[in-house]
């Protein structure tokens, strides 16, 4: 059995956690589709240490582990307020000019 | 005497009441909540609550409450917040269960009353949030698990070590039983060792089977609301 350390509820089965992906910069909301693509769509498969999003249902908790994706071991788990401090605001986009 | 209560005369009731009926329950009014009072035995479910027993007390009042300021509305409401994945009682006997920095569950104690939840829910307002509430009497049913063998019996459907020198009184897990998600929340009756289950309400009956199922080689039973009531004196 594979266990997970949880920063919310300590160590759990990993049959009780749901993986999210590798956690990534947001890129700017204005930037050309292949940044966008990449950003949604391309996993970096990283053959070394990674950041990922990890989630444990029971409580709806997402949180940030650090895995050694050759040894398969987890070093350090988070919760995600330690990364993300700031509220991220998007500017309302303009809208259409009325037709004449 | 009064009438008995049927569960379908009033207007809410658990899911589970279909399988509560066919044990043989009385059922008691908590609120226009039916509630199962007892199976017919007294002596045999007073000493099961206290050995092994599963009793249903979705008619109990619930509510939750999480946000990013849950903590700074609550406890301006008054209540003694504990810390993440902890549980203390409030002095109307209502149990503050902290499900993590933003989230708290409230659970009435065995009464049908709870002050600190009708404060919460007459207080709450749209315009000023901080957080929302969580429609937890709605969505979610309470089995309360009762006695000496409920830590022996919970081994066979939960990975999280529940003895007593381990899991102490009013501690939290948050984890999966029998396969579903539910909140484990230690809450002794009296000096009786004693778990509330909070689940989705809707797998009550799947849930209540494999309770059933996995007590009977300790030789439990489901309990009423009077058999709980009893334990804490």
């Amino acid at each position: 059995m594979k266990i997970m350390p949880c920063p919310l509820n300590g160590e759990r089965n990993i049959s009780e956690f749901a993986y999210g992906g590798e956690v990534l910069d947001l890129p700017a909301p204005d930037c050309d589709d292949e940044t966008w693509i990449d950003f949604v769509y391309l996993e970096n498969n990283t053959a070394g240490v990674v950041r990922e999003w990890w989630y444990h249902t029971p409580t709806a908790y997402w949180f940030i582990a650090e895995r050694d994706t050759r040894t398969d071991e987890i070093l350090k788990t988070y919760p995600a307020n330690e990364v993300f401090k700031d509220r991220v605001d998007f500017a309302a986009p303009e809208a259409p000019a009325a037709k004449e | 005497m009064p009438d008995a209560i049927s569960p379908t005369d009033l207007v809410r009731r658990s899911n589970l009441y279909r399988v509560s009926t066919g044990l043989g329950a009385s059922w008691a009014d908590v609120n226009g909540f039916a509630c199962p009072a007892d199976y017919g035995d007294a002596a045999g479910e007073a000493s099961a609550a206290a050995h092994l027993g599963i009793a249903d007390l979705t008619a109990l009042p619930r509510a939750g409450y999480k946000g990013w300021d849950m903590a700074g509305w609550t406890a301006s409401q008054g209540v003694d917040l504990p810390d993440p994945n902890q549980a203390r009682p409030q002095s109307d006997g209502t149990l503050a269960c902290r499900l993590s920095g933003g989230e708290l569950l409230l659970l009435s104690d065995d009464g049908a009353a709870s002050a600190t939840i009708d404060k919460l829910a007459d207080a709450w307002t749209m315009e000023d949030a901080v957080c929302y509430p969580v429609p937890r009497s709605d969505t979610n049913a309470r089995i309360a698990i009762t006695g000496a063998s409920v830590p022996h019996m919970m081994a066979k459907m939960c990975g999280i070590d529940l003895r007593a020198h381990r899991f102490d009184n009013h501690r939290i897990a948050q984890t999966s039983v029998a396969r579903m998600n539910a909140i484990l929340i230690r809450n002794d009756r009296g000096d009786t060792y004693a778990l509330d289950m909070v689940l989705d309400s809707a797998s009550i009956v799947y849930m209540w089977e494999c309770l059933t199922d996995a007590m009977a080689e300790f030789d439990g039973r489901a309990v009423g609301l009077d058999a709980v009531r009893a334990l804490a004196g």
